[in-house]
């Protein structure tokens, strides 16, 4: 067992090293199209948690026509509560809304003997931030609740970021797409010259009667190679720019940026490079029978 | 069953293409332990058959039978197995020659799965076998053309086979070396060895004094047995006795199932 997994590794260091050129080229396109792919994800990954830790600060007012009846204005409530993504609602009646007005605005007021013209209004707190735009246009639809304005909504850096997780993930699909297949043509590209250049090894390989695993497990691990060095190299330049970006921001007090994940970016690359350099090598190898084919 | 040829061809055709045919009808019989020669100028059709027997291409009609087996109806995954079966000498050595003599043998043996241990303890025995035991050390090119043939059996010989195919092993030789690799050929034969050389060498085919089926433009043209008796070839040429017409002492013979249109390449790794 051991034996054969030595010449079989054996056979696949020939190969790496039998087009050096190409073999350096594919690790670099791989490692920058990792780079972009896992930029983006830890980017938008580390947006989405500081939304979701927005959550809870992020509020809606909304405001009861001014003819609601107190019952009305109860099942409106129970009606909001029961939407998804809704956190937690709080009613503060006319009257309450009226004195806080009065007691923060005292120069308007004072002296004057004025009607309340404050409506009924419910403060509305979040689970989920992705779901605040569904659940203003239910509440908007709902008779109790004043035609003209009847819902605020506050937190337009939310809105900001929102949009910026989209763009960041339309971004890094499209530019990950093209630098995918550019480190995966050359992967292919790479696999198939080492074809080419091991010709007479893989015909003698047939010949004799060597087995498909033989001839095709150490060109596969070529390609697995080159996918996992890449993902080791965009490891580092994701923990490296990290870096600068952390010492960057240190000075901001509101922003705070996470520590690395090392481990848990290390991991993931290693395997989707790995996955990545198995599937590029395998359609070298489908799509090119006749490089293997005696003659 | 016991009485069946160990090698049979069928009305085999193979056609490259709509205009270049390999194989226009050949039939040939082939016993266990038997050295046969193929011999024909070049396109007569020899080094097709060795393809087939070797399951490089498929025939596009009619039936090769090795060992009781319908070459036809081989899985690409099972092809592998049946070369262990059969050891291929190819016409131009397909040696590597960044590897020492020993080192080709041992690497096909790795290739076929043997161990380390296995390659040292059979190595020297093998190119014993071939006299090139004592060039062991020496890199393909540090050796003469009959040296490095001699090296390709060696490496043919690895999985013991009983069946050998040499697609001209003395085309590229001078006349003693080619003498050098007959001679090797006939020993493995006396062994046991079912022997099938396709060559264009008739001094050399003469000397030997085996059964030859001599071959052109993709038929067999007359089988010439070890005695020297000259025969007629078991399947007469269409053109001079129309299928419609078949001879009185031969059945008409029914189409295969896996007749194709063209030959298939009987790679393993391309059906994945």
């Amino acid at each position: 067992m051991f034996d054969r997994l030595e010449f079989l590794l054996s056979e696949a260091v020939i190969s790496l090293r039998r087009n050096k050129g190409m073999t350096f080229a594919s690790i670099i396109a791989s490692a920058l199209a990792l780079v972009i792919v896992g930029g983006f994800t830890l980017t938008y990954i580390g947006l989405a948690k500081y939304l979701a830790l927005q959550g809870s600060k992020f509020e809606m007012s909304v405001f009861a026509r001014d003819d609601a009846s107190p019952d009305q204005v109860q099942a409106l409530g129970k009606n909001i509560e029961k939407l998804p993504g809704v956190k937690s609602i709080s009613l503060k009646t006319k009257a309450e809304v009226w004195a806080d007005w009065k007691k923060k605005n005292p120069a308007i007021t004072n002296g004057l003997e004025l009607d309340n013209p404050m409506p009924d209004t419910f403060t509305v707190t979040f689970t989920d931030l992705k779901k605040v735009d569904s659940v203003v246009a239910l509440v908007k639809s709902m008779p109790e609740v004043a035609p003209k304005d009847g819902v605020q909504v506050m937190g337009e850096v939310q809105n900001f970021l929102q949009e910026v997780m989209i763009s960041i993930r339309w971004l890094g699909l499209a530019l990950g797409i093209v630098t995918l297949a550019t480190g995966g043509i050359l992967i292919y590209n790479t696999v198939h010259l080492t074809m080419i250049a091991r010709r007479r090894e893989l015909r003698i390989m047939e010949l004799v009667g060597a087995n498909k695993m033989t001839v095709q497990v150490p060109l596969l691990i070529e390609g697995i190679t080159q996918g996992v060095l890449g993902a080791l190299m965009a490891t580092l330049v994701l923990w490296l720019g990290h870096g600068v970006v952390a010492r960057v921001v240190e000075g901001i007090p509101v922003i705070r940026t996470q520590p690395f994940p090392l481990v848990g970016t290390l991991i993931c690359l290693a395997l989707v490079g790995a996955l990545y350099g198995f599937i590029c090598s395998y359609l070298a190898i489908r799509e090119n029978p006749k490089e293997l084919a005696p003659r | 069953m016991v009485n069946d040829p160990y090698i049979s061809l069928r009305k085999v055709e193979v056609a490259y293409n709509d205009y270049v045919a390999g194989l226009r009808g050949v039939s040939i019989n082939i016993e266990r332990g038997e050295f046969v020669f193929l011999c024909g100028q070049t396109g007569s059709g020899k080094s097709t058959i060795i393809r087939v027997l070797s399951s490089q291409i498929k025939p596009t009609k009619g039936e090769a039978i090795f060992d009781g087996r319908p070459l036809t109806l081989v899985k690409p995954e099972e092809i592998p197995e049946l070369r262990r079966k059969i050891g291929i000498v190819p016409q131009d050595f397909g040696l590597l020659p960044n590897k020492k003599v020993w080192e080709n043998v041992g690497y096909a043996m790795r290739a076929v799965g043997r161990t380390k241990s296995e390659v040292r303890e059979q190595v020297p025995a093998i190119l014993e076998r071939v006299n090139i035991l004592q060039r062991a050390d020496a890199y393909p090119t540090e050796l003469s053309g009959g040296e490095q043939q001699r090296v390709a059996i060696a490496r043919a010989l690895i999985n013991n086979p009983p069946l050998l195919l040499a697609d001209e092993p003395t085309g590229n030789l001078d006349a003693a070396h080619s003498d050098e690799i007959i001679n090797i050929l006939l020993e493995l034969n006396a062994q046991g060895t079912t022997i099938v050389v396709a060559t264009h060498d008739i001094s050399q085919v003469e000397r030997a004094g085996k059964r030859v089926i001599l071959m052109s433009a993709g038929r067999v043209e007359e089988e010439i047995d070890a005695t020297g008796g000259h025969h007629e070839p078991l399947e007469p040429r269409s053109d001079e006795n129309p299928k419609e017409t078949p001879q009185p002492d031969q059945e008409p013979e029914p189409q295969t199932e896996t007749s194709v249109s063209t030959p298939q390449t009987n790679d393993p790794h391309e059906n994945n």
